[in-house]
């Protein structure tokens, strides 16, 4: 019944009301090309290797079962391409140039981290779900959820709206707020950039909030994808059909998710001409607060 | 120069009037702390026989002189009173004999001002009258010393009288009236109990400007406390507005920047002069108080940049949301001006050593954030590091002596045990703690209850309380030193003791993986780990319980406390490399806050390990900083955060709090371009100072410092 867990993160503000402590799961549904978390995205464990740090002692070429950590004049170089995530090296290194990106965390231990927060939490805070796909694994995320609530905690899920939206009614008992990405309303470009379902996700949204489950609309901002007039509208739209909906943020593209791909040894994705300027991004928030639909930017409701 | 007030995030907003904000940005430019440099001491070869007179008696004479010579400047037109003499600012009475100062002068105290507030001068004068029917002939000359200074503190007051006067008639139409009005103000405080909002204004500053006059540097104390019912007065009879009362709190903060003078000082920044303020919290009786006065110094501090008046708000369960609120909505801003005890904690911890409650109840602090009753006590501290002694007295591996060895942890943990409580014997014996009289104090000892009474000087065991606190730095350091041994010698059993202590003689060198896995691979104190933090309450309790053998005698009491106040800086040269992973010339943990580096979970993580120690043990008192980045606190998102972290150190027990934002990058921004960053402030230890004015170690100390958030 274990979790694969990233990181259990303490005092995030920007993650759901008040304090929270946001528990980040392993495997997602999606492959968005700006994703700000990369090593969330596959459900299989894995290493960063942040070359800087590393000081030769040679313990992981010591442990390496498929020859991918190596000297080479002297030194230890990676050879990316040859591992086999076996996981003989994540654990080890002194220095912390090896850390594995996720490790197996039982449901036990995870409440256990995200109670020790509760003084801070007030009435407004708790702990909010995300990842990778926190509803990728529905049963296991439900039952986790609802042991959360028995502990007095308020709960938020991060969802990208990809996942078996069977387990909506178990879900509005378990969840307090719903954190729904529409990442783009183009079904095409949303396939090409991010492989999700327009559909799917909407479907879902609209059965969620038919159970009466609260969501928050995030809403990434890409200059030259999804920054224009349609978008805007069909958002607008969207809102206006749900009961629960209780504002739309908007979270402006940064590259920050390139350097941790660098440490993943994958290629960077992004783009410095998708950040949008600070004008773009009120431009777009006005153009939803015209449209009657609520907008949160930078931590205020505008 | 300064065009406007500099902000970490968002924008501050506007209340006050354009003159007042031009008047501040003056200020804060360090136009008026320049213009004093000229300001030469008062020369006491003037006086006849002046090197052959008594101790007291050159001091009364200095105190006479500097009121009578002293130049007069009028900066803002609502206050007056001026600190006007340059070596006042650098910690001596100003006056000199052969181009020496002739005395030293005191701080680390706030000032009786509230009853001085409530008597006036003249209700001083009578005290000291009455107490002279029954006083000895030594008692007499003290008391008439004080008697003098009170007339000078008149003397000086009616120049100003004067001088305003000469003004009004010569201004035109407009200047005239605000003249009439400052005459008026001025002209019955503080000889007299003021009527008047403005009045008690008045009279506070010109006190506060006249013992800064003469060198010393207090705190201010309880200002809602001391005003708050003024205002009301006013307020319900339609003499004043709130926006009036604003303008005129702005000036008193505006005047309180007139040392400002945007150089190097000591390395501890500039105008860092122990201005302590102190908000909220209850009254003797146990009532809260929280007044519109409370609310303007906030107000003002939101708006101007003005980082020269520490503010400590006390928290109790009664403080209401909107003073969270505000509260947070200043430190977001950055420049560390806004600081919070935990009253529940801080009077328990004075009650627990011999304090009554009503006393207890009316703390105040003096330079940093040091608890004592104001206007009642005379306060000293003495630094001590005791990563320093842990290296060298139990480990050996610093200093003259050989590497000790020791069987288990425990007989390690017993020998530091040990020479803890040995320093403390050794300082309890040799200290003397019958009063350290080194210079006469009769002008503070008009402000201090107990010295009229007692007819004996400030440092002359006259004050209710005196308190010598036992400053202990390194806490963080010894807890992670022992944690590291304990796993790598006796747990782990990686290498003996004697090999260890080895390896740290020779500063880790060629031993880089085991210090790699000292620092990264045990967690410490400041990760909410229960394993660590045992370890740290272990240290605290054995050092609490090392001063706790010497209780109070008569009114003097030895208390602990934690604190480094930059003294890590010079530190770092002579700790040694640490168990954890530290090297020599590592700059390591400040006050109570975990060592730099180690901190790896957030800054609530970081208050939950220190809460786990019992803080009503903490009477010298001890402070724990987190800095935040800007980021974590944009928005109204940022505001709950901030009150969240206020709110959850208050319901788990910390002492004091401060928590200042701002982004390393920034900080090494204003060191590449200092010109641009000139009102940039940042909490240093217990006081915030302008960063560009640090000297470069200390620039670097707190650019180390770790910024939590996201």
């Amino acid at each position: 019944m274990s979790f694969l867990i990233t990181e259990v993160q303490r005092f995030c503000m920007h993650d759901g009301d008040g304090v929270r402590t946001t528990v980040f799961v392993k495997g997602c549904s999606l492959r968005c090309l700006w994703c700000h978390n990369p090593e969330a995205i596959s459900a299989n464990n894995d290493f960063f290797y942040d070359e800087a740090k590393c000081i030769s002692c040679g313990w992981c070429i010591d442990q390496c079962t498929a020859n991918a950590h190596r000297t080479e004049n002297d030194i230890h170089v990676l050879h990316r391409e040859l591992c086999i995530r076996c996981g003989a090296c994540f654990h080890g290194c002194v220095a912390g140039a090896i850390t594995p990106v996720a490790r197996e965390m039982e449901p036990e231990e995870i409440m256990k981290a995200v109670k020790a927060d509760i003084p801070f939490y007030g009435e407004t805070g708790g702990v909010t779900l995300s990842g990778g796909e926190p509803l990728f694994d529905t049963e296991k995320t439900v039952s986790f959820l609802t042991a959360i609530k028995k502990e007095g905690i308020s709960t938020c899920v991060e969802t990208c709206g990809m996942f078996d939206g069977r387990i909506i009614p178990k879900l509005q008992r378990c969840c307090d707020l719903l954190f729904y990405d529409i990442k783009d309303t183009d079904p095409v470009r949303l396939f090409q950039n991010t492989g999700g379902d327009l559909t799917k996700i909407l479907a879902n949204l609209q059965r969620a909030d038919e159970a009466g489950i609260p969501t928050v609309l995030r809403l990434i901002v890409l200059n030259g994808i999804n920054n224009n007039k349609a978008h805007a509208a069909r958002i607008a739209e969207i809102y206006k059909d749900l009961k629960h909906c209780r504002y739309a943020e908007l979270l402006p593209y940064h590259p920050y998710g390139d350097a941790k791909r660098d440490r993943l040894g994958l290629t960077p994705q992004g783009k410095q001409d998708w950040i949008p300027s600070k004008e773009a991004i009120l431009c777009f928030a006005e153009m939803l607060k015209k449209a009657q639909v609520p907008v949160k930017i930078e931590g205020s409701m505008l | 120069m300064l065009t406007e007030f500099y902000t970490v995030t968002g924008n501050r907003p506007v209340r006050l009037s354009e003159d007042t904000r031009r008047l501040a940005l003056r200020a804060l430019d360090a136009e008026f702390g320049l213009d004093i440099k000229a300001n030469l001491p008062v020369n006491m070869e003037e006086i006849q026989g002046f090197k052959q007179l008594p101790r007291l008696e050159q001091y009364t004479l200095c105190i006479e002189q500097i009121a009578s010579q002293a130049p007069l400047r009028i900066l803002s037109k609502k206050l007056a009173g001026s600190a006007s003499l340059d070596l006042a600012s650098f910690h001596f009475l100003p006056a000199t004999y052969h181009g020496e100062p002739v005395f030293s002068s005191l701080s680390h105290l706030t000032c009786g001002f509230d009853r001085i507030l409530k008597t006036g001068y003249r209700g001083v004068r009578m005290q000291i009258k009455e107490r002279l029917k029954t006083a000895t002939e030594e008692e007499k000359l003290f008391l008439h010393s004080m008697l003098r200074c009170l007339d000078a503190a008149g003397v000086f007051h009616q120049r100003y009288l004067d001088n305003i006067k000469g003004l009004m008639e010569t201004a035109d139409e407009k200047n005239r009236g605000e003249y009439e009005e400052l005459y008026h103000n001025l002209k019955n405080v503080p000889e007299h109990p003021p009527k008047s909002f403005r009045e008690a204004v008045q009279s506070l500053w010109f006190q506060f400007a006249f013992v800064r006059l003469c060198g010393n540097w207090p705190g201010i104390g309880r200002i809602d406390s001391m005003l708050g019912e003024y205002l009301k007065n006013d307020l319900k009879q339609g003499v004043i507005t709130l926006d009036e009362a604003r303008e005129t709190i702005a000036h008193f903060f505006i005047m309180g920047c007139e040392w400002i003078k945007g150089e190097f000082c000591w390395g501890s920044g500039d105008a860092q002069h122990y201005q302590n303020l102190v908000l909220s919290g209850c009254d003797s009786d146990g009532n809260l108080i929280y007044n519109e006065v409370t609310d303007l110094v906030l107000e003002v501090v939101e708006e101007m940049s003005i980082s020269d008046f520490p503010i400590s708000v006390r928290l109790n369960k009664d403080t209401p949301d909107r003073l969270y609120r505000k509260i947070a909505d200043v430190m977001k801003h950055g420049c560390g001006v806004v600081a919070v005890y935990h009253e529940d904690i801080c009077i328990r911890a004075l009650e627990k050593i011999g304090y009554p409650l009503c006393d207890a109840r009316k703390f105040a602090n003096d330079g940093c954030w040091e608890i004592q009753v104001p206007g009642e006590t005379n306060f000293s501290y003495h630094s001590v590091n005791f990563l320093g002694l842990f290296q060298e007295q139990v480990l050996g591996v610093v200093g003259e002596g050989t590497s000790k060895d020791y069987d288990s942890f425990e007989e390690l943990y017993e020998a530091y045990e040990m020479a803890v409580q040995s320093w403390t014997a050794n300082y309890v014996t040799n200290t003397n703690l019958d009063q350290d009289y080194h210079t006469p104090g009769s002008l503070m000892a008009v402000f201090t209850a107990g010295c009229i009474e007692n007819a004996r000087d400030y440092l002359d065991n006259g004050p209710h309380y005196v308190m010598k606190s036992i400053h202990a730095g390194g806490f963080p350091d010894v807890s992670n030193s022992l944690l590291a041994i304990k796993e790598l010698v006796y747990d782990k059993k990686m290498l003996t003791l004697a090999e260890l202590l080895t390896i740290l003689r020779n500063n880790w060198e060629g031993n880089e993986y085991l210090r790699q896995y000292a620092l990264n691979k045990i967690t410490y104190f400041g990760n909410d780990d229960d394993k660590a933090d045992t370890m740290f309450r272990r240290v605290y309790d054995s050092f609490c319980h090392a001063v706790s053998l010497y209780p109070k005698k008569g009114n003097v009491f030895v208390t602990p406390g934690i604190s480094t106040f930059g003294r890590e800086i010079e530190w770092r040269y002579t700790h040694g490399a640490t168990a954890f992973g530290a090297r020599q010339g590592d700059i390591l943990a400040s006050n109570l806050a975990p060592t730099p580096g180690t901190d790896k979970a957030g800054a609530t993580a970081v208050i939950k390990s220190a809460c786990k120690c019992d803080m009503t043990k903490m009477s010298g008192s001890t402070a724990l900083h987190i800095r935040l980045l800007p980021s974590s606190v944009r928005g109204e998102d940022g505001t709950q955060a901030i009150i969240s972290l206020l709110r959850g150190f208050y319901q788990l027990g910390g002492f004091f709090l401060q928590l200042d934002v701002i982004d390393g990058s920034e900080l090494q921004k204003a060191q590449e371009n200092p010109e641009a960053y000139r009102n940039l402030s940042v909490r240093v230890s217990g006081w915030s100072a302008r960063f560009i004015t640090l000297t470069k170690p200390w620039q670097d100390m707190i650019i180390a410092r770790n910024s939590q958030g996201l």
